[in-house]
């Protein structure tokens, strides 16, 4: 408190009425620090300030309780308002992916070779053609193709039904999906990015851009192909 | 009077500071930004690339949570030759539209105190491709060269 008022965030009159929470809220002061000196790591009275800025500029909330000769908690409250969906985990070549859960129909093992329709890669999948697009090829990944199983996501967008060929499935995840920055916004095909345990990050794929894309390039094929 | 010596002191340490530049190295060669452009120094975290980015784009990186491209300068500037693999460092800095981007540069040397007469600017006509990014030649202490970009364009020309 006495910094406080060194600091010239508070009178001396002020300073002897606050209440015990009011005293306490004024360790997320910027620049109030209850150490004298600075060492590598504290002293500046940042921390708790970042803190507080960071928690609130998500709409969370921090509580701190503390008692002389007992402890101290702090409550972090944070809303649930963060994009967390379920998703798919993939493996494409040696990229992990994230397919959101709302637009996967089903997932199959692709056992049997595709046949060939029109020069595109095509399934029976109990008496309907479901159209085939390796990711691999599409997102021009190399490498580690795996040992020749392969799986298919069956993704469903609308009315439209495209089977993704992967090397690998993982399994399902809740994920934060964070925004790619605006200078990766001509990067078709991935609607953000979550970050995993390891730090690592995995791209969400936009399954709706991807299956338009690939609608698309089929249709000019088709139509090159009936002028031609 | 202590009024006026401390508005010295800060007109003084603001005009230092345009002309402190941080000084790395690139396939061997070396560089440097105006230091007051790097927002931070940092080891890079894992790289995940992004399928079908441009090539000067390494991919993405998540510093403190924080989602950044990653920009290769050697792209950006033509430099052929490898970096050192698991190595290097991330320069923080603002892109097209303010936006915090990431350079991957070989390793981060030293703050470099440069005088006006210590830099050359560089003469129009090298290209108008080079002249955006490269800010002037460095002599410090009039010997040898190293070559100041500016650290906004080069990230926004690596977005290209």
């Amino acid at each position: 408190m006495q910094k406080a008022v060194e600091l010239g965030s508070l009178s001396t009159s002020e300073a002897d009425q606050l209440s015990h929470g009011e005293a306490l809220a004024l360790m997320f002061l910027p620049g109030l620090s209850t150490k004298s000196g600075i060492t590598e790591l504290s002293g500046r009275g940042v921390g708790m300030d970042v803190v507080k800025t960071n928690i609130s500029r998500i709409g969370g909330v921090i509580d701190v309780h503390s008692e002389l000769g007992i402890g101290t908690k702090i409550t972090i409250t944070l809303p649930v308002t963060l994009a967390i969906v379920r998703a798919l985990l993939v493996r494409v070549g040696s990229q992990v992916f994230a397919v959101p859960f709302a637009s996967v129909a089903e997932v199959l093992i692709l056992e049997t070779r595709p046949r060939i329709v029109e020069g595109k890669e095509v399934l029976s999948l109990r008496g309907t053609t479901l159209a085939l697009c390796r990711l691999s090829q599409l997102l021009r990944i190399e490498g580690n193709p795996s040992s020749g199983k392969k799986f298919v996501v069956v993704a469903q967008v609308g009315e439209r039904r495209l089977g993704l060929v992967v090397d690998e499935i993982f399994g399902q995840k809740d994920v934060v999906i964070k925004a790619l920055g605006r200078s990766l916004a001509k990067v078709k095909g991935f609607s953000g990015a979550t970050e995993f345990d390891d730090q690592r990050v995995g791209l969400v794929l936009d399954v709706a851009a991807i299956v338009e894309e690939v609608w698309s390039s089929t249709e000019s094929r088709t139509k090159a192909l009936s002028y031609g | 009077m202590a009024k006026l010596a401390l508005q010295t002191i800060e007109e003084e340490s603001r005009r230092d500071e345009g002309n402190e530049f941080l000084s790395f190295s690139l396939a061997g060669e070396s560089y440097a930004v105006p230091l007051a452009s790097v927002l931070e120094i940092v080891v890079p975290p894992p790289l995940t690339e992004v399928p079908r980015a441009p090539k000067a784009i390494l991919g993405v990186a998540s510093v403190r949570g924080r989602l950044l491209t990653v920009v290769d300068l050697r792209v950006v500037l033509g430099v052929e030759g490898e970096s050192p693999p698991n190595k290097g460092r991330l320069l923080l800095g603002r892109g097209p539209e303010d936006e915090l981007m990431a350079a991957r540069v070989d390793e981060v040397d030293q703050v470099l105190r440069l005088p006006d007469d210590q830099v050359e600017q560089v003469a129009l006509g090298l290209g108008a491709d080079s002249t955006e990014v490269v800010r002037g030649i460095g002599r410090p202490g009039h010997s040898s060269s190293i070559v100041l970009l500016d650290l906004g364009a080069a990230l926004s020309r690596g977005t290209r």
